[in-house]
């Protein structure tokens, strides 16, 4: 393409250069003006036109003029505008109808010229576009083909400096090998020389040695003996036999017996598990093959249908093998062909069963595939709550964990060589078992004691509100008897309103009949408030849901009681039974925090801990 | 595990007797025999210098204790006291003496290895055995105590000699296709014998109880080859560890290798356990509360406590680099032992001093790495169970059975636990004793966990 219009582009040129050139001859350039300016505009071309042509052709000069367009015509070729002339002499006349038709005709040619103008001009437009675009391209290809050629160029030096380390490494290797060759024939060579060497020596040395055999052993060395007080038995009780020649070839053929005995014993026994062994084997490739059997004898249907010949053969085979399979003496048989014959069937159905369990794996893998997905989400969630339960479970277990060890480190405070410990460990537990055994059994008896005390209390309170009822009723009936004796005698009433405000101070003095009532609680309820607390506790006391615990805080308490009895506090100096019980009372609720406080902390504890662990002992 | 009190010992010589009803201890030139579960003394012999070697006979009833130096040996009985035995091997010298399994024999080896001397307790005979080789190990009876083979050295060629125990027969006798013969060990079945070259070149023979060649093994060339080798009790196994750092596990049906067992200097199976020793700072008092109070006080104290930890993996151990220009350089498998079931193997990399493998024979893979503070000096197997105990020369015995680890202190001051003896031959109770003994004039003390 480029090759046209590279032809065609100086044609144009020169074509309009042609045209100029005959115009600029003439030395008016008319047309090429008019060209210009048809170029420039075609509307108002009729009114130019007029203006043009009277600019060109005047009243004046319309046979020059004429002339001058004659010869133009005629050398373009067209026809010329003059009539022939007859004669020489004579002026040529004007052919209108020349004129006309030449006019048309270059009217027509200037349109079709125009057309063409127009046609080249777009293709102009086209090939600079494509032009540009080609420039564009070849820019680029040039770019690239340089970038790659300075890749290649790269590569090819690499490639040679690969090359260069390649044959280095070879020659490396050569020498390497070279030396390895070299250091293994003086490996060799040291080897002999040092065997050649040392077996010189040792000819030397076996010299010498023989003659330090002769010098030692040949003079008689009065030295050389052995002193025995006497003679010890043999340990197998024989006596020692002297050796004669004629015993000796015996002896020789015992000790050959005795040998080979040895050996055969041992061939034997070797032998006897070697068969033991196989026929160990033996049993479990039997039960292989008849558990093959069953499994692939379902299945016997299918592939017969199928009609498979491969399978269909081996099948068959199967089932001569499973009738050959009751015959159980022929797996005594150790010849060959029974093991071939074994082998193969077993092969076989090895051979089957590994195809059905890939069509298994096959299937299932599918089946997998189908299902995973809406599995997988259910699965999922299920899985983080699971983890999530599990985690809380872990942290549960960790900081129960966590609590047990510092339990054990208290305890176990001072010493920490756990290995060494561990092997004493034993020994400290059953020191401290009976030690805390015995003040379990102490515990006991105080608690015992404790709780006899306790009921005689009981018993001492239930009988002073007996006593109390009793003077209760009495005062009540020798109130009544006063009620009536003023409703008898007024003088006496106002002794007895004093009486009654001197008993009960703040009791509703106006209805006696519902007196009787606080007056009966009162008892309780009036010397300091504590027996409350304490049937309280006594209530509570079947009712609470583990009475070691409480046997536990009572044995606390009683310890507590015998030191704080030395420590004399104002509360446990009451006299009456009541209010000692009551102040028993007191140091049960008391103890805990008195516990925690760390006075007696260190007992505390050792108590509490002996009851823990006692807790366990029954 | 109880301790009891310490006794003097000098150069290490204490041994239990075979029935493990008593233990023999020399100082200087004095023999003391003790009653094994009293620890009172028996008797008490004296010899005429220094006891350099005791040995007690297989029915434990006489002892054997050789006096190097003047080239003596003297032997005592312990039904009667007053019976005596002196053998002087003269100006020959002496180099070694042993019990053979009968326990009426003593074969006395001449200085340079001139020949091997039998006396014999019972008669006035005396054999002589010629040519034997100084080598690592160049006697071993079976375990029935019926065969002697002997590695003997003639026309610079290695020979093997089987002679029967009973009147010193020679039964066999065939020479090994081996440079330098190294060591020769019978299976524990007696029928096996097996043969290997010296460091110099990776080769193992085995011979059948009448001669004949079962097998050689050779797994690699041009490098220092076996170092140790053990069998296993059940005579399944021979595992033989060589210098490249690997024990190969020989079976006695093929006599090919099983498996080949390396010792890598960092492990990262997460199935094995790493036990490491580390050391414990003083404890902490973490509460106020001290209860009991007394038992700080009845604790062992020391200055240094240390326990096992179960390290996490990958570990890497300590491992020494071998000096390549000195002589019986620190690598290789230097020690090996099978656990009395055969199940377990315990090893040890001399490039890796401070640590012991243990092996699972059952599943042929490594079941428990044990790194300790210090160098492992020996190591040996409770008799009767799979319990591993190892000393290492500081004043701890540490104990590895598979259910885990325990570093356990040895009372008594500035001990150290150079050796570790058990024995548990004793009908009745199942009783193991444990014996460490400070090195030089030291006292030993012996301890018996119930």
């Amino acid at each position: 393409m480029g090759d046209w219009m590279t032809v065609t582009d100086p044609g144009l040129s020169s074509e309009s250069k042609y045209i100029s050139q005959y115009t600029s001859e003439t030395k008016m350039s008319p047309s090429s003006l008019y060209s210009q300016q048809v170029l420039c505009s075609s509307i108002p071309l009729s009114k130019n036109v007029h203006s043009f042509f009277s600019a060109f052709c005047t009243e004046e000069n319309i046979e020059q003029s004429i002339s001058y367009l004659d010869q133009e015509l005629t050398t373009f070729g067209f026809p010329s505008l003059y009539e022939e002339s007859k004669g020489k002499e004579t002026k040529r006349e004007l052919n209108i109808v020349a004129v006309l038709n030449c006019m048309n005709e270059l009217l027509v040619l200037q349109r079709k010229n125009l057309l063409a103008q127009e046609n080249v001009e777009t293709q102009n437009l086209k090939l600079g576009s494509d032009m540009d675009h080609l420039q564009n391209c070849y820019a680029k290809l040039k770019e690239q083909l340089e970038t790659s050629r300075r890749e290649m160029i790269g590569l090819q030096e690499r490639d040679r400096q690969l090359q260069c380390k390649n044959r280095n490494l070879h020659q490396l290797l050569k020498n390497e090998k070279d030396e390895v060759q070299k250091l293994q024939n003086i490996i060799a060579s040291r080897a002999t020389q040092y065997n050649h060497d040392m077996k010189r020596k040792e000819r030397e040395y076996n010299k010498l040695k023989e003659r330090l055999h002769q010098l030692v052993m040949n003079k008689k060395d009065k030295k050389i003996a052995m002193e025995v007080l006497n003679y010890v038995g043999r340990a197998d009780g024989k006596r020692g036999s002297w050796r004669t020649g004629k015993t000796e070839a015996s002896f020789f053929l015992r000790n050959e017996d005795e040998m080979y005995k040895i050996l055969l014993n041992d061939y034997e026994y070797r032998q006897k598990q070697i068969l033991m062994e196989n026929a160990e084997l033996k049993k479990v490739l039997q039960q292989m093959k008849k558990e093959m059997i069953s499994l692939l004898s379902p299945q016997k249907q299918k592939p017969r249908e199928r009609a498979d010949d491969s399978t269909g053969t081996v099948i068959s085979d199967i089932e001569e093998d499973a009738g050959e399979l009751s015959r159980e003496s022929m797996w005594d048989l150790s010849c060959e062909t029974v093991r071939e014959q074994l082998t193969n069937s077993i092969r076989k159905q090895w051979r089957i069963l590994k195809s059905h369990v890939e069509k298994l794996d096959n299937q299932v893998s599918k089946v997998h595939v189908e299902g995973f997905n809406d599995e997988d989400v259910i699965s999922r969630q299920d899985h983080e709550q699971e983890t999530e339960k599990l985690e809380l479970e872990i942290q549960q277990c960790k900081e129960m964990i966590k609590t047990q060890q510092q339990l054990l480190q208290q305890q176990l405070a001072t010493a920490c060589d756990d290995d060494t410990t561990s092997l004493l460990r034993d020994c400290y537990l059953l020191e401290e078992k009976e030690r805390l055994k015995e003040e379990w059994s102490l515990f006991k008896e105080q608690k015992k004691n404790f709780e006899k005390e306790r009921r005689s209390f009981t018993e001492a309170a239930i009988r002073l509100g007996l006593e109390r009822k009793a003077f209760e009723e009495e005062r009540a009936s020798w109130l009544k008897q006063q009620f009536l004796n003023m409703t008898t005698f007024d003088h006496q009433n106002s002794e007895n309103v004093k009486l009654l405000s001197a008993f009960s101070g703040s009791s509703d003095r106006d209805n006696p009949t519902v007196h009787s009532r606080p007056r009966q609680k009162k008892p309780h309820g009036a010397p300091s408030g504590s027996p409350v607390c304490m049937s309280k506790l006594t209530k509570s006391l079947p009712a609470s849901p583990s009475t070691s615990d409480f046997c536990q805080t009572r044995s606390c308490v009683s310890e507590h009681s015998s030191i704080s009895v030395l420590n004399t506090t104002p509360e446990e100096s009451k006299p009456n039974q009541v209010g000692r019980e009551c102040t028993n009372q007191k140091w049960s609720v008391a103890s805990r925090p008195d516990s925690q406080e760390g006075g007696y902390s260190g007992r505390s504890s050792t108590y509490a801990n002996s009851h823990v662990e006692k807790d366990d002992l029954p | 595990m109880n301790f009891s009190e310490v006794f003097k010992l000098s150069s290490l010589l204490c041994k239990f007797s075979p029935d493990g009803k008593y233990l023999a201890s020399c100082v200087q030139y004095r023999l003391v025999v003790r009653d094994a579960n009293t620890l009172q003394i028996c008797q008490l012999y004296t010899c005429l210098d220094q006891i350099q070697h005791v040995e007690w006979s297989a029915d434990s009833l006489f002892i054997l204790c050789a006096l190097y130096k003047r080239g003596l040996v003297q032997v005592w009985s312990l039904e009667q006291p007053e019976w005596h035995c002196k053998i002087d091997e003269g100006s020959a010298g002496l180099v070694a003496s042993c019990w053979s399994p009968d326990g009426r024999h003593i074969l006395n080896t001449t200085e340079f290895h001139l020949r091997i001397t039998v006396w014999s307790l019972c008669t006035k005979s005396v054999s002589y055995i010629k040519y034997p080789k100084a080598c690592q190990q160049g006697i071993t009876f079976t375990r029935d105590g019926r065969y002697l083979a002997l590695a003997e050295r003639r026309d610079c060629k290695d020979y093997v000699s089987i002679l029967v125990c009973s009147d010193w027969q020679l039964l066999r006798h065939f020479d090994t296709d081996t440079q330098d013969l190294a060591g020769i060990e019978w299976a524990p079945n007696g029928c096996v014998l097996a043969a290997w070259d010296s460091c110099l070149e990776y080769k193992i023979l085995l011979y059948s109880l009448d001669g004949r060649l079962l097998s050689t093994f050779c797994a690699y060339e041009w490098s220092l080859g076996i170092k140790s080798v053990a069998w296993s009790p059940s005579s399944q196994f021979l595992a033989v560890g060589s210098y490249d750092g690997k024990v190969r596990i020989l079976n006695h049906v093929t006599w090919k290798m099983i498996t080949e067992f390396g010792h890598p200097a960092t492990i990262n199976n997460p199935k094995i356990v790493v036990y490491k020793e580390a050391e414990k700072s003083p404890p902490l008092v973490l509460g106020r509360l001290a209860f009991p109070p007394p038992r700080a006080a009845a604790g062992p104290l020391s200055s240094t406590e240390s326990k096992y930890e179960v390290a996490s993996v990958p570990v890497s151990l300590q491992t020494l680099k071998p000096a390549p220009d000195r002589a019986n350089p620190r690598i290789g498998i230097g020690a090996m032992a099978f656990s009395p079931d055969s199940c377990f193997l315990a090893t040890r990399s001399d490039s890796v001093p401070t640590a012991v493998w243990i092996w699972d024979i059952q599943k042929l893979r490594l079941l428990a790495a044990l790194e300790q503070l210090s160098a492992v000096r020996c190591f040996q197997w409770d008799p009767r169970q799979a319990r591993l105990a190892i000393c290492t020369g500081g004043s701890k015995v540490y104990l590895w059975s598979p259910a885990g680890c325990v570093s356990v202190q040895v009372p008594g001051e500035d001990f150290k636990c150079l050796y570790y003896k058990t024995e548990s031959k004793g009908s009745g109770p199942r009783r193991s004793c444990e014996a460490a003994f400070r090195c030089g004039q030291a006292p030993a003390s012996e301890s018996r966990p119930c």
